[in-house]
């Protein structure tokens, strides 16, 4: 007989994880409960406990934002020579696009960044900038999967599912991972950008917003205490129903998803009220400017989030305002204006409030865009080259790692993949990306799939 | 090591093979084995080769291990020393073989999910008197060797609610439950049984179950428009009709596989009703995530589509033939006899109808039409002309829009309002075309379609392997085949040269039938689990979609085999089998464990409770709005609502409260549901628009046939859970009913009344009991 027949499933899972280490043998073993969010111990020692995932949708344009290149500027308006092409379409490659856009050395560090960035500029020695970034694909579903999930397949839990699998949630009374949702709408790709793919539901993102309902049926409808008294019905109920079926996890996780609901309604409704905050923090997020107003709100929230334990906390735009195929600069010039003080307000914040020792922040698109013209005055999705930065927990500040070519088409130094990317979050998390395990069919998934990562030791502190 | 440690010896099929064939074959294997020496069989290691015997049992000087011990062998890649002591350990041992001349191959096949089922004999048990069907017998076999018993039968009215959910996915009304409890006919049960099976919502609850395994949705699944589809519906609605008249399940997979081949539709000028039905059968391959849009790049076009192309043979393996396929598109199955060169062949299977190089039509464009052929003749003439005057009028009118932004102070980017409002004979002029296109419009003739599949010619492109699964690196040619391991030698797969006149390559035709030959080891199997599931909440074999060497052992072999021979041999008739089950003791005994409904018969229990279910069957699916909350609800849902399985199911937008019970997003298929305890069911139950309408309505219902309020509390209970309540219950509903009143002070009389009793019902429709099965 087969020895894998001897045993039944958690005993199999058990086994099978006695060779991965302790930590991973709790997780293999959570996932199978069906409840798993209870807090867990890291592989080793974390860096950082939680994450503010700012996820710009579209693919921000490195060249105009974080990665200046005179030679671009030299070369404005000449046709781009051999291999330089749109991957989109090659019909569409057009001349090269100088950047519109002023650089300059920013704080202490001297990191160069754009004038379109005032706010960041500030911060400039707060975070760490990665030049050298490069995806797989450049269409947005595959490349924003890529980003968000690990592969060009659509249908595997994203990065806050695998977050909230291998460290669960420090708070009772609030889901693990929350996806704050820009109250215009969904972005491109949906509830996919923070799904649970194959995982247990529980790892789903949780989706709120900012703006009128920040959840779905938090409140009831009518008379407060009269729900009240509804609950202690349903509950009288149901333990009068598990008195007869004893020892019945499921009916008893029941039981307490109810008891969870009513403290939510108490802690959320806590949390997502943002009048709770004095003029100063309003101030300085710009949650009544017409432009910042509304990702300020956003991100004042997350901050809130984060500070009552969430342990993943990502920011959506709705659609894709960085896809600037026409009016690549007005376009950059109004996503900034809106985005840029707000994420100034929460880097501020995070250090004043002592959130920054434990909290990481991570602000990138999916892709970059070409550094030549799309139409008249449009850059096209990019996949060879892109930037992001991170903050907080871990971070080194001021450091700007790996570099693009002349014209920042190719990352050429210290290039880093997205799996590079995921292994590093991983890590400052206290997470091996090749340990944290999910059975799924018949494999042993993992975060970066089947694709080899290496950490990105510049950014490091 | 497992062997060194002493606890297992090493075994030759597990162990040992696998190991030789990974080191060694390249060199020795086969009839061209170097020096003569063939490793594949204990056999012909104990022949040897030049060198003399290889192995000699019980002897660890043997010369095979003197070769690998001293990194002769393999030549310039020694063998690790655990796998030398794993040899070593077997050879000591005595060498021991389950079949000395048995090749890998051979092994493989012999895996009892890759060997036909032979009917075996009922067993003999002590416990007859509980012997409704042969599958007590099984059961109390198995049991009673553990020194097991069958629990008790349950109740009548748990049976009743049990049995009524599992076979229409509703709950049984308090009249028929008393109905139930007063009959005392020993066939009284049977009769039942009889009346659910025969009952239209039967095939819309065992659809459901089917739609999951298909991966069925309305909408195309990819980019930001996740363009919905128009037809697909039809699919839907054939399989539950499939259902509904027991369709024999071979033919219900002949049809579904190649439908449009076996009824070869084109031949007629009218489809008659049983050729649509074949044809509408075939959107089982057309439910995989499809993005071709008409301004695709052709390079775009090849890349999209060949996913559609292996989402969908993952789609047919995993539903129909329960193994773990798409493992071997990039390389061979690391866990199965599966390679990827069978990969490949079963993939060339569809290749006359899913062509992702060319030529193919969008999506969208891809049916068949469901009118005769002069009807589309004659649609055909009449479409023509006013396309062409529709396009002119609506480029006329891109040009009026044009014209005057070029006018207007914000030129391009003004809107139409903001030039209507400035330019009164914009305004008219822009009318007028609008006029003029509707009008065109609704000359045009539109004649239903289906979504179907159907080959191009009697021919298909040449199919390859592809090198690490990459469609642009081709490897060897293959034809089209099935998964060696399931092939018959005696009678090997083939798809019969086509007629050079004929309209298709009857690949698809020859796959379905050699699929449905009646000793196929896997297909009544994984029909019959998954049927199994569907009553028990787990399938003898787990793990629904893999069958293979890799999935865990059936729980009850002799069972399972007995089932799906009894299957076949009943016509493969899906009522039969359902019968067989739930008219066990086994199936009627009292629970161990309840189940949780699945997320639409939560719903539709909702609505059946609350009087508001909508009966209506089959159409187009019921749309949804965004409510201003962010929540995806159908639309119109506060009075009355369809069945759960009309909705439409838009892979981009997630109904909320049917995705808070863990409905699943279709990205490929589902083949076993999940089942959350999540705080958002807890709050959509307790706060959401859907619960409280519903409660509402369920208030108006119990309070409008009863008289006093115990009468209506005891209703509304007996509606929600089919028991009546203990004496303590109902002290607590009206205890309930009398204090909840305090709540609303603002209210009095026959609205404070419902008010009260809407709270009731909302309680009951929240409670445990509600949505768990026992």
């Amino acid at each position: 007989m087969h020895i894998r027949e001897l045993f039944a499933r958690r005993d199999f899972l058990t086994r099978m994880s006695a060779g991965l280490g302790g930590m991973a043998a709790a997780s293999l073993l959570a996932s199978e409960s069906r409840h798993g969010v209870e807090p867990r111990a890291p592989h080793f020692e974390p860096k950082a406990k939680r994450v503010i995932f700012l996820f710009q949708n579209g693919g921000p344009s490195q060249v105009d934002l974080f990665d200046p290149k005179p030679e671009l500027m030299k070369r404005h308006g000449q046709r781009p020579g051999e291999g330089y092409i749109n991957t989109v379409d090659i019909k569409k490659t057009g001349a090269w696009l100088g950047s519109p856009f002023q650089f300059a050395p920013r704080g202490k560090s001297g990191m160069v960044l754009s004038e379109a960035l005032p706010g960041l500029a500030r911060h400039a020695d707060d975070i760490a900038l990665v030049r050298s970034m490069v995806t797989t694909h450049s269409n947005h579903e595959q490349a924003i999967w890529n980003f968000n999930t690990g592969s060009i397949q659509p249908g595997r839990p994203s990065l806050g599912s695998w977050v909230t699998y291998g460290l669960g949630s420090e708070n009772r009374s609030l889901p693990a991972f929350v996806a704050i949702m820009n109250p215009k709408g969904l972005p491109v790709d949906g509830v996919r950008n923070f799904s649970n793919g194959w995982m247990a539901p529980v790892f789903n993102g949780f989706p709120v917003r900012a703006e009128g309902t920040p959840v779905i049926d938090l409140k009831p409808g009518g008379s407060e205490t009269a729900a009240a008294a509804r609950l202690a019905l349903i509950q009288k109920l149901n333990r009068e129903h598990l008195r007869t079926r004893p020892e019945q996890l499921e009916l008893e996780a029941r039981i307490q998803s109810f008891e969870l609901a009513a403290r939510m309604q108490v802690a959320a409704s806590d949390a997502m009220d943002l009048s709770k905050e004095p003029a100063e923090a309003h101030d300085l997020y710009r949650t009544s400017d017409p432009d910042a107003g509304v990702h300020g709100r956003q991100l004042l929230l997350a901050r809130r989030l984060i500070e009552r334990g969430v342990r993943f906390v990502q920011v959506l735009h709705n659609g894709q305002p960085w896809d600037t195929h026409n009016e690549n600069e007005s376009g950059h010039r109004k996503i900034s204006r809106q985005t840029d003080e707000p994420t100034a307000a929460l880097l501020t914040d995070l250090k004043r409030r002592g959130l920054w020792k434990d909290t990481l922040v991570i602000w990138s698109g999916e892709f970059g865009r070409t550094p030549m013209t799309e139409g008249k005055d449009g850059r096209d999705h990019h996949k060879f080259s892109f930037s992001l930065w991170m903050a907080g927990a871990g971070i080194k500040g001021g450091v700007t790692h790996g570099a693009t070519d002349d014209f920042g088409y190719h990352s050429v130094d210290n290039i880093v993949s997205v799996p590079d990317f995921h292994a590093t979050v991983m890590h400052l998390l206290g997470l091996d990306v090749n340990k944290l395990v999910y059975p799924h069919g018949v494999r042993e998934e993992k975060l970066t799939d089947v694709s080899p990562s290496k950490l990105v030791h510049g950014i490091l502190a | 090591m497992i062997a060194a440690s002493g606890l297992f010896a090493a075994e030759f099929e597990r162990d040992i093979l696998p190991l030789l064939e990974r080191r060694c074959a390249q060199c020795h294997s086969g009839t061209a084995a170097q020096a003569g020496f063939d490793i594949r069989t204990r056999a012909s290691l104990v022949k040897g080769g030049k060198s003399g015997a290889a192995i000699s049992p019980g002897d660890p000087d043997s010369l095979l291990l003197r070769r690998v011990a001293a990194g002769q062998m393999p030549p310039g890649a020694k063998l690790p020393a655990a796998e030398i002591e794993l040899l070593r350990d077997w050879i000591r041992q005595g060498a021991a073989a389950a079949d000395p001349n048995a090749t890998a191959a051979d092994l493989a096949r012999r895996h009892w999910a890759f060997q036909p089922p032979v009917q075996p004999e009922i067993p003999k048990v002590r416990a007859a008197a509980r012997v409704r069907t042969p599958v007590d017998a099984f059961v109390i076999a198995a049991l009673e060797k553990k020194g097991g018993a069958l629990r008790p039968d349950a109740g009548r009215g748990a049976l009743l609610r049990r049995v009524t959910f599992d076979l229409t996915g509703l709950p049984p009304t308090p009249e028929e439950a008393d109905a139930f409890e007063a009959d005392t006919a020993p066939d009284a049960y049977d009769r039942v049984v009889e009346r659910l099976l025969a009952s239209e919502r039967y095939g819309e609850r065992q659809a459901r179950h089917w739609l999951d395994a298909a991966g069925y949705a309305d909408s195309e699944g990819v980019l930001a428009a996740d363009v919905v589809r128009a037809n697909a519906w039809r699919y839907r609605d054939y399989v539950i009709r499939a259902f509904n008249k027991d369709k024999p399940f071979d033919v219900f997979v002949r049809e579904q596989l190649a439908g449009d081949e076996f009824s070869d539709f084109r031949k007629y000028e009218k489809m008659p009703p049983e050729v649509v039905e074949a044809v509408e059968a075939t959107g089982f391959l057309r439910t995989a995530v499809d993005a071709t849009r008409e301004d695709f790049q052709p390079k775009d076009f090849a890349e999209y589509q060949w996913r559609t192309y292996f989402d969908t043979q993952q789609i047919v393996a995993s539903s129909l033939m329960g193994i773990t396929m798409h493992c071997a598109r990039c390389h061979d199955h690391k866990y199965e006899p599966l390679t990827q060169r069978d990969y490949y062949s079963m993939l060339a299977v569809f290749a006359g109808a899913l062509r992702p190089e060319g030529p193919v039509l969008p999506s969208y464009k891809r049916l068949i039409h469901d009118a005769a052929k002069s009807e589309q003749a004659r649609a055909e003439t009449v479409n023509k002309p006013l396309d062409d005057i529709l396009k002119a009028l609506r480029d006329l009118r891109a040009a009026r829009v044009k014209q005057y932004r070029a006018l207007h102070e914000k030129r391009d980017k003004a809107t139409e309002a903001e030039l209507r409002a400035a330019f009164p004979a914009f305004a008219e002029a822009a009318a007028a075309l609008d006029k003029e296109i509707e009008r065109e419009t609704t000359r045009r003739v539109d004649l239903p379609t289906i979504r179907a599949i159907y080959d191009l010619d009697s021919t298909a492109p040449p199919s390859y392997v592809f090198l690490r699964g990459d469609p642009t690196q081709h490897g060897d040619p293959v034809a089209p085949g099935v998964p060696a391991v399931l092939d018959d030698p005696a009678r090997p797969f083939s798809v019969p040269k086509p007629d050079p006149s004929a309209s298709t390559t009857g690949r698809r035709a020859a796959f379905a039938t050699w699929l449905t030959s009646p000793g196929h080891p896997l297909t009544a199997r994984v029909m019959v689990n998954r049927v199994w599931a569907g009553h028990f909440g787990e399938g003898l074999v787990p793990t629904m979609d893999n069958f293979g060497k890799s999935g865990p052992s059936p729980s009850n072999r002799e069972l399972l085999d007995w089932l799906a021979t009894g299957f076949v041999r009943q016509g493969w008739s899906v009522k039969a089998l359902h019968r067989t089950i739930v008219k066990s003791s086994f199936y009627r005994q009292t629970s161990n464990m309840p189940r949780r409904l699945e997320a639409e018969a939560v719903r539709d229990a909702v609505l059946a409770a609350s009087g508001t279910l909508d009966a209506k069957m089959y159409g187009e699916p019921v749309g949804t709005r965004t409510k201003t909350t962010g929540e995806v609800a159908p639309a119109g849902e506060d009075c009355k609502g369809r069945r759960s399985i009309y909705q439409i199911v838009r892979r981009s937008a997630p109904q909320s409260f049917l995705a808070s019970f863990d409905a699943p997003v279709m990205e490929i298929n589902c083949s076993r549901r999940v089942t959350s305890a999540s705080a958002s069911q807890a709050l959509a139950m307790m706060n959401g628009d859907f619960a409280a309408a519903q409660a509402g309505h369920f208030a108006n219902r119990v309070l409008k046939r009863n008289g006093d309020d115990r009468a209506a509390a005891v209703d509304a209970f007996r509606l929600a859970l089919t028991r009546k309540p203990s004496p303590r219950e109902i002290d607590d509903l009206l205890s309930f009913v009398k204090s909840q009143a305090a709540h609303y002070p603002e209210m009095t009389g026959v609205a404070l009344r419902w008010q009260v009793f809407s709270d009731l019902a909302q309680a009951l429709l929240s409670a445990n009991e509600f949505i768990y099965i026992d």
